[in-house]
């Protein structure tokens, strides 16, 4: 795509309205709020979201507080009631404020004021074990964003995770959309990770010619908010040969049984891969901060533990310090293409088996630059 | 002249080798180095070819994935029978009331403070510091130039790196990792792991 698509705060802001707060997003694992009051916090399209557990009930609000705009939860996860720590104000669980310390005395709020106070709720789905949330107060139906089988593939691997789970985030000086165009690109693998993922796997490129001669024809307007399902896919990717074993790996309720990577990408903001055959999961949760800055939120967890072990945590640090490497090697790449771009950069040329990106590009430019919406 | 045999890998192996040869001149000190497979399972048939009548062991291996491996030795080593001690470097300065679990290790210039606990198969490296009525959990690890304040409780396996200062009365949780040097002034969930490596903590759930 043109530069300016990776560079320009305006098309920045605009991505963020037109995409970001118009689809569904990945916002976190159900694991992490499965009991009363437990909670957890994102900035989903620089909006403060909590997600909080009300007696098993899920809710997805702002986390600001109606008073004096303190954030409400301020851990990333925790298990507190939502109640704001300024001024104690407290929220029940349809965003409605329940309680004010001394309300009457000191506020002089009357009883309709009080009711007229209510947190923005957000939507909120789950798909097996993930969070998706909306912004806009219109959600498009989830089914329309995602196709049914990407969603029962979804619901299935996701119940398959286990409960403990490392987190940690790292910041990357690329724009977000090279992460996607790079998730789609099967022919990097070998050249990027060539002591690392392609010893492993073996990625082969395909390439699809009715796609990639699709890709150079128009796309009507109407048609965006459907075109947009194809960008998401995934299951079973590529045979993994001669798969290593570790001892683990016989204490986990492994999800499938072939030996293969495992790759699912949720446009726009969640890929899930599992390199070792449904033993163990990675998750990325890209989060746009900047043009030319997106915070990665790594996951890392194993399928179902039988029972627990002793070395779990151990497992999952070395199975995030692999992901780190691997990772690493595509931020590393992706930070030199940002670095070299500027206005008046060379356009990239893209080759048959990028029918993917193209039609990503066609879709992306017309939403863009046209009055039309998703 | 009854044997010490260090067994493990890794350069603290060598390490301890030479501190326990140093230190106990009276005793034949003999390095067992332990091969790994890919699975970084340990190969244990040269434990066979000791008596454990003979002498007794040092089980010593690095911090390598969280602390386990030498504690899954430690194990392996004491099922065959093996006497296990601590080592407290001739030129480790530790206070009266100190306990000192099995497989422990002082290195030379490590201070411990009064009525603090090191519990088995802990590391001290030589020049780490602990202030007095701490209590340092089983199998942690902490190199040189690390300071743990006076009354903090560092949970077991847990890692604290060149430059960790623990303030006192800290509680470090279990699984922890220390590694960006600096002063950690709040309580540390387990499992928490501040990597150098890493923009942010590497935090735990569930």
């Amino acid at each position: 795509m043109h530069p300016r698509y990776y560079l320009d705060a305006e098309i920045f802001e605009r991505e963020q309205r037109k995409i970001f707060r118009k689809v569904w997003l990945f916002a976190g694992l159900k694991t992490l709020v499965a009991k009363h009051n437990a909670f957890l916090t994102r900035t989903i399209a620089g909006l403060p979201v909590v997600i909080q557990n009300f007696d098993g009930e899920l809710r997805a609000f702002e986390n600001v507080c109606l008073h004096r705009s303190a954030l409400i939860q301020s851990e990333p996860v925790g298990r507190r009631p939502l109640a704001c720590p300024y001024h104690a104000w407290r929220y029940g669980k349809d965003g409605e404020v329940t309680n004010i310390p001394d309300c009457e005395r000191t506020y002089g709020f009357s009883d309709a004021e009080k009711c007229g106070l209510r947190l923005r709720q957000f939507a909120l789905r789950a798909v097996g074990n993930l969070l998706f949330v909306h912004l806009d107060e219109n959600p498009l139906p989830l089914e329309e964003q995602f196709s049914p089988a990407f969603l029962t593939s979804l619901e299935s691997s996701s119940n398959a995770y286990d409960t403990e789970v490392m987190v940690t985030t790292w910041r990357g000086r690329y724009n977000w959309k090279l992460a996607y165009e790079n998730l789609r690109d099967a022919n990097h693998p070998r050249f990027v990770h060539s002591q690392t993922l392609a010893r492993i796997v073996n990625f082969r490129p395909g390439v699809n010619t009715a796609e990639f001669e699709e890709s150079a024809q128009a796309l009507a307007p109407e048609a965006l908010r459907q075109e947009m399902r194809r960008f998401s896919y995934g299951g079973r990717d590529t045979a993994i040969e001669n798969m290593q074993r570790f001892s683990w790996h016989d204490l986990v309720e492994r999800w499938g049984d072939e030996d293969v990577y495992y790759n699912w990408l949720a446009f726009p903001n969640l890929h899930i891969a599992s390199a070792n055959g449904g033993h163990s999961f990675t998750i990325e949760h890209h989060m746009p901060i900047a043009p030319g800055v997106t915070d990665m939120e790594v996951y890392r967890f194993t399928a179902r533990k039988k029972q627990p072990f002793a070395h779990s945590h151990a497992v999952l640090l070395a199975e995030m310090h692999g992901s780190k490497l691997v990772t690493g090697e595509d931020v590393g790449i992706m930070e030199r293409v940002q670095a070299a771009l500027h206005p008046d950069a060379p356009l990239p040329t893209q080759g048959a088996y990028e029918s993917t990106n193209r039609l990503v590009e066609r879709w992306y430019t017309l939403l863009m630059e046209s009055g039309h919406g998703l | 002249m009854d044997c010490k045999w260090i067994i493990g890998g890794s350069t603290f192996l060598d390490l301890a080798h030479d501190a326990w040869r140093r230190a106990r001149p009276d005793l034949r000190v003999e390095k067992i180095a332990l091969a790994q497979n890919a699975a970084y399972d340990f190969d244990l048939e040269v434990l066979t070819t000791l008596s454990p009548s003979e002498g007794s062991a040092f089980v010593a291996f690095d911090e390598r994935f969280g602390n386990i491996k030498r504690i899954e030795l430690m194990a392996a080593v004491m099922e065959r029978g093996f006497k296990l001690e601590p080592f407290i470097g001739p030129r480790a300065v530790v206070a009266g009331g100190v306990q000192v679990g099995l497989n422990a290790f002082i290195g030379d210039g490590a201070i411990v403070g009064h009525a603090s606990r090191i519990d088995y198969n802990s590391v001290l490296l030589p020049g780490a510091q602990v202030g007095s009525g701490a209590h340092v959990r089983p199998s942690c690890w902490f190199e040189p130039g690390v300071t743990v304040g006076n009354g903090a409780q560092v949970g077991a396996h847990s890692t604290l790196r060149t430059g960790a200062l623990v303030a006192p009365g800290l509680r470090i949780g279990r699984n922890c990792e220390l590694g960006w040097p600096q002063r950690y002034g709040d309580h540390v969930a387990a499992g928490t792991v501040f990597d150098p490596r890493y923009d942010a903590p590497i935090l735990t759930y569930g």
